[in-house]
């Protein structure tokens, strides 16, 4: 089947099959900053914003995405222009291996669109579906807090 | 497979109509079960069944509405809501984003979130097919399994204030619950007019301690006695699990039981 989607504020028309998964079809379509990780809807890996509300691509079969707009983490910054989610993710250290940032990083412009100021414990609320099996959250918690401030201030 | 994107509810039952064809609410039950033996998909993101209203005395949720925009809702109306607090814990936040109240009602699984708090509120479930009518969850139970086919539209949520409690028994926030424990209580001018103590993921799908409830009601909150209550809890007919054997569930729901209690009576007494 073929269906129009959004995606990074692009449209494009894409073929899959009637039960291919999003997050399947994003990555072989080029946005292979959508990981895969449990495909179980636990890791959080997947995480894409749907009309701006962060949801698991790997529990979506693509033929439901009726005109919503998907973003992957591409569509917030580049390399030569980060978000400023992107930059404090880097200055406050949460970036390790990688794996679950893009997820992170989606998780966090989710909440601090709903919630500018969290606490650690909104924060913790927000970002519990996505998964670091490297920093321990303790450096994550502090770049959610620094993006916070540089949102306010890039505003 | 056939995709379907009906935009009426005659539309919709038309389709439900034909054999192994199924509705697909957020997805996540679906997936769960596996696409085999499916002919046919039904979206039913082009329904009418994704709006939160309050009336009168109760909420009328959209069976398409995810659980975030429900506990959200809920919460907003009352922050003590126990169904706005239990969908607020469940699953994560992509999840919660995503998973819907009729496709949960749909699967129904021994973990769901969604079961205690509707028991103890008496909340209904109205189905548009086979037959249009409401339902009390034990006679949802009842008439549809997961092999039968129904539409929900909405849940009638009563929106009364309570004292309550709510917990679900896991090793870490994103496990699945071995069970779910709801108390509600209704308290007027310090005793206590109703009360319902419902415990999910047994056998049954649910229990409801009756013969507590019942030595409960008319007492004063400051006088009740948590332990002994949690003590009478009669054997639930959980089974062995992962996360702990039948014997071990059955010790935790009463260590649960007095400690809910206990917070219900501190939290009123402060």
């Amino acid at each position: 089947m073929k269906k129009f989607f959004v995606i990074n504020g692009k449209e494009r028309e894409l073929e899959f099959e009637e039960d291919a998964l999003l997050l399947d079809l994003l990555r072989s379509s080029g946005y292979t900053e959508v990981h895969c990780g449990c495909k179980e809807g636990s890791c959080g890996c997947c995480t894409i914003l749907l009309d701006e509300v962060p949801v698991n691509s790997c529990q979506i079969l693509a033929a439901t995405v009726n005109n919503k707009k998907i973003t992957t983490v591409s569509g917030l910054g580049t390399i030569h222009s980060p978000h400023p989610i992107q930059e404090a993710f880097v200055e406050a250290g949460a970036v390790q291996c990688g794996f679950c940032t893009p997820g992170m990083v989606l998780a966090t412009y989710a909440l601090l669109e709903k919630n500018p100021s969290p606490s650690d414990e909104e924060i913790i609320h927000a970002l519990d579906g996505n998964y670091c099996r490297c920093t321990g959250y303790v450096k994550i918690l502090k770049a959610v807090h620094l993006a916070a401030k540089k949102v306010k201030n890039n505003v | 497979m056939k995709w379907f994107y009906p935009t009426s509810i005659e539309e919709a039952m038309q389709l439900l109509s034909q054999e192994e064809v199924f509705l697909h609410g957020g997805g996540t039950g679906l997936l769960r079960r596996g696409l085999q033996g499916i002919n046919g998909l039904i979206d039913m993101s082009s329904l009418p069944f994704n709006t939160i209203k309050r009336e009168d005395s109760t909420v009328i949720i959209g069976s398409q509405c995810t659980y975030a925009q429900a506990s959200d809702a809920l919460l907003q109306i009352d922050p003590e809501n126990v169904l706005g607090k239990a969908l607020a814990l469940a699953a994560s936040t992509p999840l919660r984003n995503r998973i819907t109240i009729g496709g949960s009602l749909a699967f129904l699984p021994p973990w769901s979130d969604l079961l205690g708090p509707l028991v103890a509120l008496d909340a209904r479930i109205a189905v548009a097919w086979p037959q249009k009518r409401t339902f009390s969850l034990s006679e949802f139970i009842s008439t549809f399994s997961q092999q039968n086919k129904c539409l929900i539209t909405h849940i009638i949520v009563p929106a009364i204030k309570t004292l309550n409690f709510y917990y679900r028994e896991t090793r870490v926030s994103f496990d699945y619950p071995s069970f779910t424990l709801t108390i509600i209580l209704k308290i007027s001018e310090g005793s206590i007019e109703k009360a319902r103590i419902i415990f999910t993921g047994n056998k049954t799908r649910f229990y409801e301690a009756k013969e507590i409830e019942e030595k409960l009601l008319g007492l004063h909150i400051n006088t009740i006695t948590p332990e002994d209550y949690a003590q009478e809890l009669p054997e639930i007919d959980f089974i062995d699990k992962q996360s702990g054997s039948a014997h071990y569930l059955n010790e935790i729901s009463k260590v649960w039981l007095e400690r809910g209690l206990r917070s219900l009576k501190e939290g009123e007494s402060q």
